[in-house]
């Protein structure tokens, strides 16, 4: 399947996100990102501090599987959740996270709880979207 | 031991009761993680943590091969309520055993308490566009707590209890 994120997923990603990682035998560990480097299409990168990073090192070089979604007000305005495979690069103190996302879901209760978004074509996924809601984080 | 503090329980309660969204973050056997936002939580005794089953599916499918769970608090963040709930989670649905026991609480005590939660705590506080038309409450998640760890800026994974 091929993603593409929308600019609405785009620009709630970038306030921030929750991200839950998992050792292989399925132990998982959360950490968050306050900083979100750069958002494309299909790639989030996440400049995570030292101890941001520390929570989910372990897990992470084990298991490249990456599960987020969007923090504070986009748990409930931002019904997405994004799956990938995560790699990391340091540069200084920072730990980048990039994120190749390869499974898009959304999250909304209800009758679109767990409906997969990717296996849409994105001009489809978007007017989907559009018609649920078209409100960006303040 | 893990002891839930006053200000942990009244910060997981739902958020239109003063509580806070949160997030439930679950794997498959395998290592593929999973996290989704939920509204109807609570605290039960001191090591405890609820959460309605209404519309778990990945979650539902994790939690039945392999109980590792963590709760956390989505929003408000950095406001005092930075913590990570980490233990063992198990979604009771109805049809278990009345007296099937999760670390010291029995099936039927958490059904007939959160059972039926929209009727106990009608979602008024939800955005119209996000509120649902009906809910179907299959269950409750019951966490067991065994660890709790921060995630304060500057303090992430810092061990609370």
């Amino acid at each position: 399947m091929t993603v593409k994120l929308t600019d609405r997923m785009k620009a709630w990603v970038k306030i921030g996100c929750h991200l839950n990682v998992a050792t292989k035998s399925g132990i998982p560990f959360v950490t968050v990102s306050r900083n979100v480097k750069s958002v494309s299409d299909d790639e989030v990168v996440f400049a995570l501090s030292q101890d941001e990073y520390s929570v989910i090192k372990s897990a992470l070089s084990e298991n490249p599987w990456v599960a987020f979604g969007v923090s504070r007000a986009g748990g409930i305005r931002a019904c997405y959740q994004f799956k990938g495979k995560g790699t990391v690069n340091q540069e200084g103190d920072i730990y980048n996270l990039k994120v190749k996302i390869s499974e898009l879901y959304c999250t909304k209760p209800g009758c679109y709880a767990g409906q997969r978004l990717d296996t849409k074509p994105a001009q489809e996924c978007e007017e989907w979207e559009h018609g649920l809601w078209t409100d960006l984080p303040k | 031991m893990v002891k839930l503090t006053s200000e942990m329980k009244d910060g997981l309660r739902v958020p239109g009761k003063g509580g806070s969204l949160v997030y439930l973050a679950t794997s498959s056997i395998d290592g593929k993680p999973n996290i989704a936002a939920m509204r109807y939580v609570d605290s039960y005794k001191d090591d405890k943590i609820l959460i309605s089953d209404m519309f778990l599916l990945k979650t539902k499918a994790n939690l039945k091969e392999n109980p590792e769970c963590i709760i956390t608090i989505c929003h408000p963040m950095d406001s005092g309520r930075d913590w990570v709930f980490k233990g063992k989670a198990i979604d009771i649905e109805y049809g278990f055993p009345p007296d099937f026991d999760w670390y010291g609480v029995k099936a039927q005590e958490i059904l007939d308490g959160w059972g039926d939660w929209h009727h106990k705590e009608p979602p008024d506080e939800v955005p119209p566009d996000v509120v649902y038309s009906k809910p179907a409450q299959r269950g409750v998640v019951v966490l067991h707590v065994e660890e709790i760890y921060s995630i304060e800026n500057g303090k992430v994974g810092e061990k609370i209890q």
